[in-house]
């Protein structure tokens, strides 16, 4: 036996699977850096075309008469501190004609005893179907003092669930699911229902933009101004958020391949809604499948429809400042994300579902199922093999640059985007921690993420469920 | 080679990115002064306006043209929000004086440049500046590239008495956008000055349904002669939409002529026809249909149920009682169900 032989076949073999390893790492990397090229490219086509109205007392005049009426649902579980605020604030809206039907989804506090207390609430009897699915309602209250405020108790059942409950409850075509904690800008109906005006028959969803609110003066559920939060985390979530939406949402709306709408502020035709059986129970991620759903229910019959985000409307949330409870929460995002993508794998590629199934799937293929475990794996193997002087500096520098400095670009230039068409930023001292921050975002946080994903990726395979405890800081302190 | 033009690129990107969002900032900071100095300038000038309104005074009236006329933009802007507050005699002295200062040429020049938002701005703000120069620019703005400024082009033109034309371009227009709600107010508005040219539209099978329907809701609404024998021309439509907007033009037109109609579409085979009837039955408080409306309380789609249900509770005591009855007789059916959570919604409304 020539063992010489032996040893230089194994060093080639192992040469070999590293360096394809590394392709592979370098190549996943690039895929997705240019997938943020076309997320910009087109976000900014969108916001120079389609310049959102500043002017509020405009958008009444032009739509108030034709705007369609809406049904406004928020779910809420162990929302005692908050939810009369809210309720308040979401009954306050500058829309024409609305009601509001928040869902107490068996709530362990006082949830209930607050909103009846707060709106001098009493049993009521309403005239509903039941077309989807849900825990039974064990009661409905009504107050002649809020004729448009509809409040329904039922068992715990889940957020898809409380929404499947106001689904039923709803009496107008188009509902908007709101999350309790959430603060919808004054004139954010009349600005995310224009693509419902302008294209009843096709429009079927329309996405708002979610923005962060830690920071920002709030006062009974008001947006009084606007503040940076003083949190590092939550900084570095304004960031994300700002690609999120203002990037990527804008860009694939724009292709007509959204796949997500976020559930704190989202609009709904509801026969479409309930065509496709409403929200999915046993997920952590109803959001993306209802949309998902709808896609493929559509697609399936060949019916021409749109999915659209529009930028403008603002839905102010609260972010988390915990590392432990922020990790949770990407953990839970990142498994929904996997439930959907395997629940409809059969999509991916698929002519049948045109650009859904090759852009909208294979972006979650390569970003949220592939991305985060090739990108740790860079990181374990790149900086281990150069330091064993096996990889040479060109290698160490392109997977830098991908993971690293690639990200500090898209950043920045979401942050662009959002100074030239929007400046929702007041102050310049703002702007330029901003700025800081997306360049600081993409040295530890970025990898952090990464892995918070993983240990969804992890949960998704062990099949785990629940959403698990999001404690808060909440508005009153802010 | 190619792994170090990922390395140079991507620093290049990112370099380039940071500096752009520096001279951003730059340019912020610049401004800030500028921007606390039109936000006074502001203030000062709508105070200004409204005080004018109540006084007439020849020497704020002189110092308010002054300010328009030096800056149109802030102006312009401001005007669109005071003409939202002040209406009747002061809104039309305040516009006068603002096209002395100009602002209505800069909005007919607005009307050809820039921005479809800066577009569609001037052909709104331009309802406040009638005059033989702003019929011929929005007559030109009809002609716009986009659908939405050539809309509202047309409707501020018939609005203020033009003869502008509803030709076959505007129509052709209309129709291929023809799902848009926005349609339904051009067609208003020339419901009210050209009620001929849209009855030929509205009985012409050729055109799209959409814009038929919309133009039948339109005419309806004028009360024009002629209107009821229109909608019975149309109560045999093969299309479902069709018989649902006669049902539903019907109710509003009120005329004893149409109650047939009503009542043979209460068990017209298209649940969406039953229901629009049913709310028909209702509003115009047709007893005599109050056992038809009793039959429905059993139809197979929820929605004509309940809108059976509420016309029912419409026809005043004779619905009610009927209601309280099939409460007491059908007990914990779904039809029991029905008429109690109708008459409970009823009652908590009254």
């Amino acid at each position: 036996m020539d063992l010489a032989g032996i040893d230089f076949d194994m060093s080639t073999v192992v040469a070999s699977t590293l360096e394809i390893l590394l392709l592979v790492v370098i190549g996943t990397g690039l895929l997705q850096n240019a997938l943020y090229v076309l997320q910009l490219a087109l976000a900014m086509q969108e916001l120079a075309t389609q310049r959102p109205e500043k002017r509020a007392s405009l958008l009444w005049r032009r739509y108030a008469d034709i705007s369609p009426p809406i049904s406004l649902l928020v779910p809420a579980f162990n929302e005692e501190l908050s939810i009369v605020d809210s309720l308040r604030s979401m009954l306050a809206l500058n829309y024409p004609d609305f009601e509001v039907i928040a869902v107490n989804d068996g709530s362990k506090d006082g949830t209930l005893q607050a909103m009846i207390t707060g709106f001098d609430l009493k049993p009521i009897l309403r005239h509903y179907t039941e077309v989807v699915r849900h825990e039974p309602v064990r009661g409905l209250y009504g107050s002649p003092q809020y004729p448009h405020l509809l409040v329904v108790d039922k068992g715990n059942g889940g957020k898809s669930d409380a929404l499947n409950a106001g689904i039923n409850l709803s009496r107008f075509p188009i509902f908007c699911a709101v999350d309790a904690d959430s603060i919808l800008e004054s004139d954010a109906l009349l600005r995310a229902v224009q693509p419902f005006i302008d294209d009843p028959a096709r429009t079927v969803a329309v996405g708002g933009t979610i923005r962060i609110a830690n920071g920002c003066r709030i006062e009974r559920g008001q947006m009084l101004s606007f503040g940076l939060p003083r949190n590092l985390l939550a900084l570095f979530q304004t960031i994300e958020y700002l690609r999120a939406f203002l990037m990527a949402r804008l860009a694939w709306s724009r292709l007509r391949t959204l796949t997500i709408i976020s559930g704190a502020f989202g609009l709904f035709k509801r026969q479409t809604a309930i065509e496709v059986g409403g929200y999915s129970h046993r997920t952590v991620g109803e959001d993306m499948e209802l949309v998902v759903k709808i896609h493929r229910h559509l697609r399936d019959r060949r019916q021409d429809y749109q999915i659209v985000f529009v930028p403008e409307p603002v839905c102010w949330t609260e972010a988390p400042e915990s590392w432990r409870v922020l990790g949770r929460q990407r953990s839970r995002w990142q498994r929904g994300a996997l439930e959907t993508f395997f629940r409809h794998r059969d999509m991916l590629f698929r002519p049948r579902y045109g650009r859904i199934g090759i852009l909208g799937f294979g972006h979650v293929l390569v970003v949220d199922v592939l991305g985060p475990p090739i990108e740790v794996l860079g990181y374990l193997l790149v900086p281990m093999l150069w330091m064993l002087g096996l990889l040479s500096v060109d290698y160490l520098l392109a997977f830098l640059a991908l993971t690293f400095v690639f990200g500090i670009f898209v950043s920045v230039a979401s942050l662009i985007l959002e100074e030239i068409e929007l400046q929702r930023v007041p102050r310049v001292m703002d702007l330029l921690l901003l700025t800081g921050i997306a360049v600081l975002e993409n040295f530890g946080y970025r990898q952090i993420s990464n892995l918070w994903r993983l240990r969804g990726m992890w949960q998704f395979l062990r099949g785990a469920q629940g959403w698990g405890v999001m404690s808060r800081v909440g508005f009153r302190n802010t | 080679m190619f792994l170090t033009l990922i390395w140079q690129i991507s620093v290049g990107l990112a370099a380039v990115s940071v500096v752009t969002m520096m001279g951003l900032i730059f340019v912020r900071l610049r401004d800030v002064s500028r921007v606390r100095n039109e936000a006074q300038r502001r203030e000062a000038l709508l105070a200004e306006m409204l005080e004018w309104t109540e006084t007439d005074d020849s020497g704020q009236a002189q110092t308010i043209t002054k300010a328009l006329a030096q800056d149109q933009t802030l102006g312009t802007n401001l005007l669109i929000e005071v003409f939202e507050i002040v209406r009747g005699e002061g809104q039309e002295r305040l516009a006068a004086l603002a096209e002395t200062a100009g602002i209505g040429d800069r909005l007919r020049r607005d009307l050809f440049s820039g921005a479809v938002r800066n577009r569609l701005a001037a052909a709104e703000g331009l309802a406040w500046f009638p005059s033989t120069a702003t019929s011929e620019a929005l007559g030109k703005a009809v002609l716009d590239p986009n659908d939405d400024v050539s809309f509202t082009a047309a409707t501020t033109l018939s609005a203020q008495g033009s003869d502008l034309m509803f030709d076959e371009a505007l129509i052709a227009r209309l129709a291929r956008v023809n799902s848009s709600r926005r349609i339904e107010r051009v067609l208003a508005q020339f419901a009210q000055t050209r009620p001929d040219a849209l009855l030929d539209l509205v009985v012409d099978p050729d055109r799209s349904l959409r814009i038929r329907t919309a133009g039948l809701d339109a005419l309806t609404q004028t009360g024009i002669e002629g209107m009821l024998e229109l909608i019975l021309s149309l109560e045999h439509a093969p299309s479902t939409d069709m018989r649902v907007a006669v049902a539903r033009n019907l109710g509003t037109l009120g005329h004893p002529e149409g109650h047939g109609t009503i009542a043979r579409y209460l068990s017209d085979e298209r649940w969406e026809v039953r229901c629009k009837a049913a709310e028909s039955v209702g509003r115009l408080g047709l007893i005599d249909l109050g056992p038809q409306l009793c039959d429905l309380l059993l139809d197979e789609n929820w929605w004509v149920r309940h809108r059976a249900g509420e016309a029912m509770a419409k026809l005043g005591d004779a619905g009610i009682s009927a209601l309280q009855e099939i409460v007491a007789l059908a007990g914990e059916t779904a039809l029991g169900h029905t008429a109690e959570h109708v008459l409970a919604e009823v009652k908590r409304s009254a």
